[in-house]
């Protein structure tokens, strides 16, 4: 019995050592599930069933025409993935071949055989994610590659995997590019500064949801949310206008080799900005859009510009009459231990209030202020202040700078603070506040607030728009403003600004030329730097449009406002004074009665006869009895002549407006198709040919 | 006559092992169900029955066999041992040179007219395992163990696996540690058995270092790196493949948590190659948990529980390591599949004995369930002679 008995415990030790195993194995199912659970099922969530987010399209940010500031471009990586679940060796094989000769034609940067090579490479690693070219390419090409031999297998068997990717472009490079804004390189995180930033929420869109789902060996997608595109933001900028005043602010800061400029343009009805650049230098003559939004961000002690103010207070609390006069004497005089100084510097000795304003004496607005104001200042900080002057506007982007008027009785208020807030110091504006005063004064006393974005857009449907709103219905009576504009437009007639007059149109404004202080150190350890500034608005006969224009640190010796920032303000005027329609109507109205009248269409009687006679024009054969008249142009008048078409012919409508030629056309019984703009220049069916009822003819306009 | 003795009256034989029988094989319907749903859309258009049918004949055909060979006197077995023995090594022979390459190896042999692929290393196991038993019986020696058994098994072992393991290494090394059980079960001196220890680790690791020169060993490299993979485990870094399949298992086996996601929920089958076979346990596990992995192992150490009452009640040593063999074969086979599901063996492609997917493989196990149960019901059979021999003397 020694051999069943040794046959026995041999099995029982076998026996033993494979419970030993069974209680491993399940140990170890037991330690993957509890211990190791949670990364596994992390990992698990991940591989079956995936959510990807369909990002939603950025919306535009449009100029106020429509065309487009910001927009959102899709370009495409190109991937493939060479272990794709349908890519069989012998389809890769039967086309890597085309395929890479298919790729060198279309990128032209390597030879077919080169890309054929790192092709199969690829596949050899089986990557999974090879990137097959490194350049990005745009949706047009990207319809193109997915035709190409493999790739247009698709995913699942050719392995082709297009990444889109969305760029932010401008279509107009760094116009107004600041104040348009940007957005952070991390996509999510939205617009970093300007519009993009302010209006992130609306522009963004939402995101939607795909879940991938693993079904029996297939993904099944799952739209579980829609992505909804943004919006578009229309904003109040012109284009047009926005490019002249950035170029000729370039060219002035150039000149003088300036820290840095802005130059705002603002509607005066509505506050709307028409344009707004901030140009920062980089080096010396180039200048870059997207430093700092120096216009709406950047208060500083405005200078002359500020006396507008101190005018407004005296005139508003009656203490002065502009033919008064006031002895500025030899062009100082002193406050306390500190003395006021003329730029003019013999002095202008007597002259009126209007001159003081004209000249911008230093001394006169001072001595007015101080004169009226010594006993009770708060008074006339009073009065700056219920102008809204020491108030944000509350804009629609961030970094609105913060106003800064002194009030009496503060700790840094000193005996000569009245004296020097009077001429525009120890206080801060940003050139968008200073502005909006000046628009104020343009828009007989009521201040606007100023706006960018006119409404918001979805699919083309305005979904919300933004109304003008009003700061101060009116900063002073109307007899002052009417008076404190007849002081500004004499600054330009024979004042400070004189430079900038012109015969075509009439401008008020005021120069302005603030020390200010460099850095932190104040002024004197800093050491001072000029601003030059101009504000003011036009045609001053009927205001449309204000504009301020600051240069900031001109270290070309000229620093007076009138060269600075005037010879900017100029061109940005003429410029929009000639391309607005709406100001040139005293002109063009006057038909000009010398000369030969200008050509006009022929075309339906009553219409003619309604159009010229209201322009006066005389007409010769008015009595013609003719539903259609042809017209000749001549001196002093405009002949009618009948205009007769035979019935059942095809007439000739060449030079006739598109309606006319249709209304024609079409009671002759002809189906007209148009194309073009304009005048008829040609029609298909020649004239004097027999009409068949029904016959197509296609009249080109152009 | 009640259901109970009905049963045993055509299922002879162990009853409990009967019992493991239908309990693996249903699970294993219900698995490969779930798991083949990849596979059916793949080839069958999304028909996901044609595959668990066709498991189903194949299992129906496989119980057949059982019941056919359990019927049959374990004797057979001994006799025809040499003739299987040398008809599966000139199968492998064939199979070496012409062998269908199949799942990149060529371990598949298909008979000419007919159709059907099968593994001859199937066959060669058996057969094997039926040879070593015999030769171990013969030899049995009150004092000097099974000394002289050494020579002959070793050689045939030898053959086998050497014709085996370049193209399909774990089953040669399944081979040789269930021969390497059976000598010892058998009783073959330890210094012998020792000594083949030591000479197969040295053959090995001479054959690893040399892999790279040596050209018909062009399976060697994917050993390495499932070795390497096993060793390392740098789990996140490499992609490589048999790093995958090991992820994926266990993966499956940690999500299934206690219960499981119940059945026809597994998320792994889509991703697992072969999870109709290879990995199938790990696909019960995530969809039947913990307690599935439980019932699993339960049955195979029930089932060489049994294998051992089996010894225990036979009165020759032939049957005793016929039916012990046959079960370390299976048993340790199902071991090997279900550690290499939760990572602690490295990847092979070992089958779930009766429950993976594979038609032939199943009917191979079943002629080896059939012995073993060939075995238990002669044994009963001798146990009621023997009872009813000494009820007649007590008479």
């Amino acid at each position: 019995m020694t051999i069943k008995r040794d046959i026995t415990w041999r099995v029982g030790v076998i026996y033993l050592a494979l419970v030993v195993l069974a209680v491993v194995v399940f140990g170890k199912v037991v330690y993957l599930q509890v211990v190791e659970g949670p990364e596994w099922h992390a990992m698990e969530e991940k591989m079956t069933s995936q959510e990807r987010e369909i990002e939603a399209n950025r919306g535009n940010i449009l100029a106020s025409d429509g065309r487009k500031l910001a927009c959102s471009v899709p370009s495409y990586r190109l991937y493939m993935d060479m272990m794709a679940h349908g890519l069989t060796d012998e389809i890769f094989e039967d086309n890597v071949d085309s395929l890479g000769w298919y790729l060198s034609n279309f990128f032209k940067d390597k030879s077919a055989s080169a890309y054929k090579k790192s092709l199969k490479d690829a596949r050899q690693k089986g990557r999974r994610y090879y990137r097959i070219q490194r350049r990005r390419v745009s949706f047009t090409e990207l319809k193109k590659i997915k035709q190409f031999p493999i790739f247009r297998l698709g995913k699942n068997i050719g392995g082709f995997i297009p990444e889109q990717l969305d760029r932010r472009k401008k279509p107009f490079g760094i116009l107004a590019s600041r104040t348009i804004g940007k957005l952070y390189e991390e996509k999510e995180k939205g617009g970093m500064v300007g519009l993009e930033r302010a209006y992130n929420e609306e522009l963004k869109g939402q995101n939607g949801v795909n879940t991938f789902t693993r079904i029996s060996g297939r993904w099944i997608p799952e739209e579980i949310m829609p992505p909804r595109n943004g919006k578009d933001v229309m904003t109040s900028f012109d284009i047009e206008i926005q490019d002249v005043a950035e170029n000729s602010l370039r060219k002035q800061l150039i000149k003088h080799n300036a820290h840095h400029g802005v130059a705002i343009l603002m509607e005066v009805e509505t506050g709307a900005i028409k344009a707004l650049v901030n140009l920062h230098r980089k080096s010396e003559g180039n200048y870059i859009e997207d430093y700092f939004n120096y216009a709406i961000g950047e208060a500083t002690e405005p200078g002359s510009t500020f006396k507008l103010a101190s005018m407004i207070a005296a005139l508003e609390d009656g203490y002065i009459n502009l033919e008064d006069t006031i002895d500025t004497g030899k062009g100082y005089c002193k406050f306390y231990d500190r003395v006021m100084r003329d730029s003019h510097h013999s002095g202008f000795g007597k002259i009126t209030y209007r001159e003081v304003f004209e000249k911008s004496s230093n001394v006169g607005i001072s001595k007015m202020i101080v004169e009226h104001y010594k006993s009770d200042p708060k008074r006339y900080i009073n009065r700056i202040c219920s102008m809204g002057l020491d108030k944000k506007h509350g804009l629609q982007i961030k970094g609105e700078g913060d106003p800064f008027i002194k009030y009496p009785g503060s700790k840094t208020w000193s005996g000569v603070s009245l004296p020097w807030i009077s001429i525009g110091y120890e206080s801060k504006l940003t050139p968008l506040q200073t502005l909006a005063l000046y628009n104020a004064v343009a828009n007989n006393g009521k201040m606007m607030k100023p706006y960018f974005v006119n409404g918001i857009y979805e699919h083309g449907e305005l979904i919300k728009e933004y109304e003008p709103t009003v700061l101060n219905p009116s900063i002073c009576s109307l007899g002052t403003i009417e008076k404190v504009h007849d002081l500004l437009v004499g600054v330009v007639e024979h004042g400070t600004a004189k430079n900038i007059k012109n015969k075509d149109y009439l401008i008020a404004g005021k120069t302005g030329t603030a020390q200010i202080a460099k850095g932190r150190g104040g002024y004197k350890k800093g050491g001072v730097e000029y601003q030059a500034s101009f504000a003011g608005y036009f045609p001053a006969d009927r205001p449309k449009y204000s504009c301020i224009v600051v240069v900031n640190g001109p270290s070309n010796n000229v620093y007076y406002g009138n060269e600075v920032a005037g010879t900017v303000f100029k061109q940005i005027s003429d410029r929009v004074y000639a391309s607005g329609f709406d100001m040139l109507d005293e002109h063009a109205e006057e038909i000009p009665d010398e000369g030969i009248l200008p050509y006009s269409k022929g075309g339906k009687k009553e219409d003619l006869l309604t159009v010229f006679d209201r322009l006066n024009v005389t007409i010769e054969g008015d009595e013609v009895e003719s539903d259609w008249i042809s017209t000749k142009a001549q001196e002093h008048k405009v002949n009618f002549k009948r205009k007769s078409f035979a019935r059942g012919l095809v007439p000739n409508v060449k030079g006739m407006g598109a309606k006319d030629a249709v209304t024609l056309l079409e009671n002759m019984g002809l189906n007209v198709i148009v194309s073009g703009r304009g005048r008829v220049k040609e029609q298909s069916l020649t004239a004097g040919g027999r009409i068949k009822s029904g016959t197509r003819i296609i009249i080109k306009l152009g | 006559m009640g259901l109970k003795t009905t049963l045993q009256k055509y299922f002879k034989g162990d009853p409990i092992l009967w019992g493991v029988i239908a309990v693996l094989a249903a699970i294993s319907l219900l698995a490969v169900y779930s798991s083949t749903g990849s596979l059916a859309y793949k080839y069958q258009g999304g028909n996901t029955y044609y595959y668990m049918f066709k498991h189903f004949v194949f299992l129906l055909v496989g119980i057949g066999i059982i019941w056919g060979i359990h019927q049959m006197d374990y004797r057979m077995f001994a006799k025809y041992a040499t003739v299987g023995l040398w008809a599966s090594i000139g199968l492998l022979l064939i199979t070496l040179i012409t062998g269908v390459s199949l799942n990149s190896a060529s371990r598949w042999l298909t008979v000419p007219g007919i159709g059907i692929s099968f593994q001859p290393s199937e066959l060669a196991k058996l057969a094997l395992i039926m040879y070593i038993a015999r030769t171990l019986a013969r030899h049995q020696d009150d004092k000097a163990g099974a000394k002289d058994a050494f020579r002959p098994i070793m050689t045939y072992v030898g053959i086998v696996c050497g014709l085996i393991f370049t193209e399909d290494f774990s089953t040669a090394f399944l081979i040789g540690f269930i021969a390497f059980l059976l000598m010892f079960i058998g009783r073959v001196p330890f210094k012998y058995l020792a000594s083949t220890v030591g000479v197969a680790v040295m053959l090995v690791t001479i054959l690893m270092l040399a892999s790279p020169y040596l050209p018909f060993l062009h399976r060697a490299q994917t050993w390495k790196t499932r070795i390497e993979n096993f060793v390392g485990g740098d789990k996140l870094e490499d992609n490589s493949e048999g790093n995958y399949q090991s992820r994926q298992a266990q993966m499956a086996v940690a999500t299934g948590g206690l219960f499981g996601k119940g059945p026809g929920n597994s998320n792994q089958r889509n991703f697992l190659p072969h999870p109709y076979s290879d990995f199938i346990f790990a696909i019960i596990v995530e969809e039947w948990g913990a307690i599935g992995a439980l019932l699993m192992i339960l049955c195979y150490v029930v089932f060489l529980f049994r294998a051992g009452v089996i010894v225990r009640g036979s009165m020759r040593t032939f049957p005793a390591f016929l039916a012990i063999g046959l079960s370390y074969l299976l048993v340790f086979q199902g071991f090997f599949n279900m550690g290499v599901a939760v990572g602690i063996f490295p990847v092979t492609g070992q089958p779930l004995p009766l429950v993976s997917m594979g038609g032939t493989s199943i009917l191979f196990t079943c002629v080896a369930m059939g012995a073993i149960l060939s075995v238990s019901r002669n044994n009963m059979e001798e146990a009621q002679k023997l009872k009813e021999e000494a009820g007649i003397a007590t008479a």
